[in-house]
C-alpha cells in the first residue's frame, strides 16, 4: 500500500512539476517563416582613404538593381579609435557605362541622402536606387561616392561597385516566389517621360499596422537629377498570392503626400507573416491611371489579377 | 439602461422582504431537496453516471440532461450549451475548478477532459443562480469527480470496466479502485477507448470520425483529525488522432493535466457547516491541423494552449435554521495563446503567421453569496449574489494585429471590467403541488476569442471572426418558473425561463475587409447588437404504472432572436422524448423514442439552414450477476434501431449522425 502512496505523490508531483515548467514567454516568432533580412549588418563594400575606413552596409549581400537599397556608411579612423565625429557627410551615385563604340556615359539615381543615425556621429544611413544592373566593374558599374569632414579635413571617397539583375516574382508564376528578391523600385513613364517610384526601407515590419513610405522622382537631365513628385495619386493594395491572393482591406490603401518629407505616406495593414505582393497603383490628379492596374477578376470572379506594378516584401 | 439596472435592482433588494412579510407562522420542515428540483436541474447522486450504459462518454450523459444540448463536430468532444447558450454565455467547471478550453475552435470544451469512471455526477444549474464559481448568463456545468470519504474499517473497492460499439468500432477498457481507511484514502482511475470511423445511417462511413482518448485520475485524502483533511487530485487525459468530419481540420493532440489540493474543515458543534478552500492548476494543450486531409488548398497548424491557476474557498454555515448559506471566495488567472501557421502548397514560399490568441491573461477575482433560505416548511427563498472583477491583459503583438480591424486606436492592452450576478427564487409548496417563480440578472465579460480572437475561421457561417477588446460586457435578464405536481404514481412538472440578453455579443459582417481563409466569404467582427431573446418551455412527466413499469416523457420548446428578428443559432426546435422503463429485481431494460420536429426557423443571418425533423429509437438492458462477494454488470442495447439517416439543427455542418449501433458493456467488480 505504502508504495503505491509514494507512487501515486510521484505521479502527482511529477504532473504539477512538468506543468509548470511550460513557457511563459512563449510569444516569439518560430522559425517557420522565411524572413527577408530587415537589419543593415552586411558589409558590402569597403575602402580606405588615408588612414580612414569608410565601410558600407547593407540588408544584402550583393546589390542588385532595379531596388531601393538602404545602406549605412561607417567611417572610423584606423589610428585613433576615438576619432569618431565625422560632419558634412553626404554621398552621390554615378553609373558608368562604356557603350560598344567605346564612347563613355554615366548618370546618376535618385537617392535618400545620408543622415546620421541616431546616437552616432560616424554612421550613417541613406538609399540608393539602383536602376539598373552593371556587372563590369571596368566598364559598367556604379560609384558611391562619399564626402566628409573630420577635424576640418576633407574626405571624399569613391566606391565603385557591381550590381546584379534582380531575380523578382512574376505575377503569372507563382513557383517564382521562392528565391526571389524583393522588388522596392519600379519605373513607369508619364508623358514619355521616366519616372521612379521608390519604397522607402521599413526596418521591421509586423503584423498590424505599418508605416511606409514611397517617393516618386522624376528624371531630369539626362539622369542627373531626380525631383519629388508631388500630385499624383498613390495606391497600394496588398495581397497575398499565396493565399487566393486575398487582401486586408476590402479596397486600397491611399498614401498622402507629405509636402515636408516629400513622400506619399500611409499606413500599411499586414494581417499574418509571409510574403505580401503591394499591388502598386498610380494616378494623376484627375483620376486616370498612369502605372499599375488595379487587382482584376479571374474568369471565376476571384480578385487574383495583379497589376504589373508592385512592390513586395516578406517577413 | 442605467434606470433599467436599477429598476431590476431595487426589485431583487424588496422581494426578500415581500415574501417575508406574507408568512409569519409555519415550522422548518420542507428540505432543501425540493428547492433544488428548479435551481439545480440535475444533481446526479449515483456513482455510476449512467446505469443504463455504464460507459456511454461523457457527451452521451450530457445530452440526457435537462437544459442541455450539444454542438456536434464529429463522434468527440462535443460542445454543451445551457439553454442553447454555449460557454461565452455559461459557466463550466469541474469541482469548481476554472479550466479553459484551448482550442480556438471550441473542438475541445473542458467536458471533453474528463472520462465516466472519474465522475460523481454534476451539478447543472439554470440561468442566473449558476454563479457559484463566477458570472453566467445561461447556467453552469460543475462536473464532480468521484468523493471519498473516510471509513472505520479499511475498505478496498474496485471494478474492470470493457465495451464494445460496432457503429465506430470503439473498443473501451478501463478500471478504477477506491481504498479507504479511517485516515486515508487513495483512489485511481484509468479508461482507455480506440474508435475508428462511424457509419451514419444506411452504412454510409463518415470519414475523419475516428478518434482515441486515454484518461487516468488519482485522488489522495490524508485526514489530520476530525474536521481537518487534506486532498491532492490529478486528472491525466490525453486524446490523439481525433476526426473532426464537420471541420476542415483534425485534432493530432488534445492534452490536459488537471491538478488541486485541497482543505476541507468540517467541525462538529460550530457555527460553520464545511469550509472547503482548494488550491488548483491545469493546463491544456491542443494542436489541431489538416495533415491527415487529402487535397488541401493550404496545410494549416493552429495549436493552442490555455494554463490557469485558481484557488477558491467556500464556507457553509446554517443561521438561525433556517439561513443555509455558502459564501466563495473565487479566483483565477488563465494564459490563453493559439497560432496558426499556414504552408502554401507552392514550394519555397513563405509561411504564413499569425496568433489567433494573441497571448491573453486574464484575471479573475470574485466573491459568491448564497442564502437559502427556508422560511417555513411551505414558503422557501434562494437568494444568490457575484460579484467579480475581471481583469484582461494581452500581448504588444495582439494590439498590433487588432489594430488593423478597429477603426479606432483606443483600445489598451489592459481592460478592466466588472461582472456578477444576482438572483432571486422562490418556492411555495402546497399540497401535492410546488410553484416556484425567479428573476436573475447577470453580467459578463467577453470570451477570449469574443475580445481578442483573430481570423478565427467558422467553418459554419464561412465568415473569419475578429475580436475587439472594446465590446461592452452583456447582461442578462432573465424570469423563470416552474410548476410540479408529484404523488408516488405520476409526476409532472411545467417550467420555463426567459432570458432578455442586453448588448448580445455575436459576429456582424464588416464589409470592408476582405475574406482571409480560402473559401471564406468574408470577415465579422464580434460586436455588441442591441438585445436578443431567448427562452425555453418544457414540460416533463413521470408514471409509475406499477413496481416494474414506468413511462417517462417530455417536451421542450425552445427559441431565440435578435433584435432585429433574426433566429439566433443554435436554438432547438421542438423536442421530445418518451421513454418505458422495465424493471424486476436487478434486471433493468429501457425502451426510449426521441426526436426533434422540423427546424424551419433556422438562423439564416447567422449561416444556418433547415433542418427536417427525425425520431430515432432507442433500447437496452441491463443485468447484474452476482458471482459471490463479485459482480458482473452486463449492458447492452441497441441505438437507432432503424438505421436512420440523420442530421440535427446541432450538428454542426449538418453532418449525419452514427445508423444502428450494437453496444456491450461489461463492468466486473471485484
Amino acid at each position: 500500500m505504502k508504495k503505491f502512496i509514494y507512487f501515486a505523490l510521484t505521479v502527482f508531483a511529477l504532473g504539477l512539476t512538468t506543468s509548470c515548467t511550460s513557457d511563459d514567454n512563449s510569444i516569439s516568432n518560430d522559425d517557420t517563416t522565411n524572413p527577408t533580412k530587415t537589419d543593415l549588418t552586411i558589409k558590402v563594400l569597403e575602402q580606405k582613404n588615408d588612414h580612414y575606413n569608410i565601410a558600407i552596409y547593407s540588408n544584402v549581400n550583393e546589390f542588385y538593381a532595379p531596388s531601393t537599397t538602404p545602406i549605412i556608411v561607417e567611417i572610423t579612423d584606423a589610428t585613433d579609435a576615438n576619432n569618431k565625429v565625422f560632419t558634412d557627410v553626404s554621398m552621390n551615385i554615378m553609373m558608368h557605362m562604356t557603350m560598344p563604340n567605346g564612347h563613355k556615359k554615366s548618370h546618376s539615381a535618385p537617392i535618400s541622402q545620408l543622415k546620421p543615425i541616431a546616437g552616432s556621429s560616424n554612421k550613417f544611413e541613406g538609399e540608393i536606387m539602383f536602376s539598373m544592373a552593371g556587372m563590369d566593374i571596368e566598364k559598367n558599374f556604379w560609384e558611391i561616392e562619399i564626402k566628409a569632414k573630420n577635424k576640418d579635413k576633407n574626405i571624399e571617397t569613391k566606391l565603385p561597385t557591381t550590381v546584379r539583375n534582380g531575380q523578382f516574382f512574376d505575377r503569372n508564376d507563382i513557383n517564382s516566389i521562392k528565391g526571389s528578391d524583393r522588388k522596392t523600385l519600379e519605373t513607369f513613364n508619364i508623358d514619355s517621360e521616366k519616372h521612379f517610384a521608390a519604397l522607402h526601407h521599413v526596418s521591421k515590419f509586423i503584423v498590424g499596422k505599418n508605416n511606409i513610405a514611397v517617393s516618386i522622382y522624376k528624371r531630369e537631365d539626362n539622369g542627373m537629377r531626380f525631383p519629388e513628385v508631388g500630385e499624383l495619386q498613390v495606391s497600394i493594395d496588398p495581397r497575398m498570392p499565396d493565399m487566393a491572393n486575398h487582401g486586408v482591406l476590402d479596397g486600397v490603401i491611399k498614401l498622402n503626400y507629405n509636402s515636408t518629407t516629400k513622400q506619399y505616406e500611409g499606413k500599411l495593414p499586414l494581417s499574418m507573416t509571409g510574403y505580401w505582393f503591394l499591388n502598386l497603383v498610380i494616378k494623376d490628379q484627375a483620376g486616370n491611371i498612369l502605372a499599375g492596374q488595379p487587382v482584376g477578376l479571374d474568369a471565376d470572379g476571384k480578385e487574383t489579377v495583379n497589376g504589373d506594378k508592385f512592390f513586395d516584401l516578406v517577413f | 439602461m442605467i434606470s433599467k439596472n436599477h429598476l431590476i435592482a431595487s426589485l431583487l433588494l424588496t422581494l426578500p422582504s415581500l415574501l417575508s412579510a406574507q408568512n409569519t407562522v409555519e415550522q422548518d420542515t420542507l428540505s432543501a431537496k425540493a428547492l433544488e428540483e428548479v435551481i439545480v436541474t440535475h444533481k446526479s447522486q449515483s456513482k455510476n453516471l449512467t446505469e443504463k450504459k455504464p460507459l456511454a462518454s461523457v457527451d452521451d450523459y450530457l445530452a440526457k440532461q435537462e437544459n442541455i444540448t450539444l454542438v456536434r463536430r464529429g463522434a468527440y468532444a462535443w460542445e454543451p450549451m445551457i439553454n442553447n447558450m454555449s460557454i461565452e454565455r455559461t459557466r463550466q467547471t469541474i469541482d469548481g475548478m476554472q479550466i479553459f478550453h484551448a482550442c480556438t475552435d471550441k473542438m475541445d470544451p473542458i467536458t471533453s477532459y474528463v472520462e465516466v469512471n472519474n465522475l460523481d455526477g454534476m451539478d447543472i444549474t439554470s440561468g442566473s443562480q449558476g454563479s457559484m464559481f463566477g458570472a453566467t448568463l445561461g447556467g453552469s456545468i460543475d462536473l464532480r469527480t468521484r468523493k471519498l470519504s473516510f471509513t472505520e474499517e479499511d475498505k478496498l473497492t474496485a471494478q474492470v470496466q470493457t465495451g464494445f460499439e460496432s457503429i465506430n468500432k470503439q473498443k473501451i477498457v478501463g478500471g478504477n479502485f477506491d481504498y479507504t481507511a479511517k485516515k486515508f484514502y487513495v483512489s485511481g482511475s484509468i479508461m482507455y477507448r480506440d474508435a475508428d470511423n462511424y457509419k451514419a445511417g444506411g452504412n454510409k462511413e463518415i470519414l475523419y470520425s475516428q478518434f482515441r482518448k486515454l484518461n487516468a485520475s488519482g485522488i489522495i485524502g490524508y485526514a489530520i483529525n476530525n474536521s481537518h483533511s487534506l486532498e491532492a487530485a490529478i486528472i491525466y487525459d490525453k486524446a490523439t488522432d481525433v476526426g473532426y468530419p464537420a471541420l476542415p481540420m483534425d485534432v493530432g493532440l488534445a492534452e490536459a493535466i488537471i491538478t488541486s489540493v485541497k482543505h476541507t474543515y468540517k467541525p462538529t458543534g460550530s457555527w460553520v457547516d464545511k469550509w472547503e478552500t482548494k488550491l488548483y492548476y491545469n493546463t491544456i494543450t491542443h494542436r489541431m491541423d489538416d495533415t491527415n486531409r487529402p487535397n488541401v488548398q493550404m496545410r494549416m497548424d493552429m495549436p493552442g494552449s490555455t494554463d490557469t491557476y485558481g484557488a477558491y474557498t467556500t464556507l457553509s454555515t446554517t443561521l438561525k435554521d433556517s439561513h443555509h448559506i455558502s459564501v466563495n471566495a473565487n479566483t483565477y488567472y488563465n494564459k490563453s495563446l493559439a497560432e496558426m501557421t499556414m504552408i502554401p502548397n507552392n514550394p519555397g514560399s513563405a509561411n504564413m503567421f499569425a496568433y489567433t490568441w494573441p497571448n491573453i491573461k486574464t484575471n479573475y477575482g470574485g466573491l459568491t453569496i448564497k442564502d437559502h433560505w427556508q422560511i417555513d416548511d411551505k414558503n422557501s427563498v434562494l437568494l444568490s449574489g457575484t460579484l467579480g472583477i475581471n481583469f484582461n491583459h494581452v500581448s504588444e503583438k495582439g494590439i498590433n494585429q487588432l489594430s488593423i480591424f478597429l477603426n479606432d486606436d483606443t483600445f489598451k492592452q489592459n481592460k478592466t471590467r466588472t461582472v456578477g450576478n444576482i438572483a432571486a427564487n422562490y418556492e411555495y409548496f402546497y399540497d401535492s403541488w410546488l410553484f416556484g417563480i425567479g428573476t436573475g440578472y447577470g453580467n459578463r465579460a467577453p470570451s477570449v476569442s469574443e475580445g481578442y480572437g483573430y481570423y478565427l475561421f467558422n467553418s459554419g457561417d464561412r465568415y473569419d471572426y475578429i475580436g475587439n477588446p472594446n465590446l461592452k460586457n452583456e447582461s442578462s435578464y432573465e424570469g423563470n418558473f416552474f410548476v410540479k405536481y408529484a404523488s408516488p404514481a405520476f409526476s409532472t412538472k411545467l417550467s420555463g425561463s426567459v432570458f432578455y440578453l442586453d448588448n448580445y455579443i455575436i459576429g456582424v459582417i464588416d464589409p470592408i475587409y476582405n475574406a482571409m481563409t480560402i473559401g471564406g466569404l468574408g470577415l465579422k467582427k464580434y460586436a455588441n447588437i442591441d438585445h436578443a431573446i431567448q427562452g425555453t418551455l418544457a414540460w416533463n412527466f413521470t408514471y409509475n404504472l406499477d413496481a416494474n413499469w414506468k413511462v417517462s416523457g417530455g417536451l421542450t420548446y425552445s427559441f431565440g432572436e435578435d433584435s432585429d428578428k433574426n433566429t439566433l443559432p443554435f436554438i432547438a426546435p421542438l423536442a421530445y422524448s418518451t421513454t418505458i422503463d422495465y424493471k424486476y429485481s436487478v434486471f433493468k431494460t429501457q425502451l426510449s423514442l426521441k426526436g426533434n420536429a422540423v427546424k424551419n426557423n433556422a438562423a439564416k443571418a447567422y449561416g444556418e439552414v433547415r433542418t427536417p425533423s427525425y425520431a430515432i429509437l432507442d433500447w437496452n438492458a441491463n443485468y447484474d450477476f452476482l458471482i459471490k462477494e463479485q459482480s458482473l454488470n452486463i449492458g447492452v442495447g441497441i441505438e437507432n434501431i432503424f438505421d436512420t439517416h440523420y442530421s440535427t439543427y446541432a450538428d454542426w455542418n449538418k453532418i449525419p449522425n452514427p445508423g444502428r449501433n450494437f453496444f456491450v458493456n461489461l463492468t466486473y467488480k471485484l
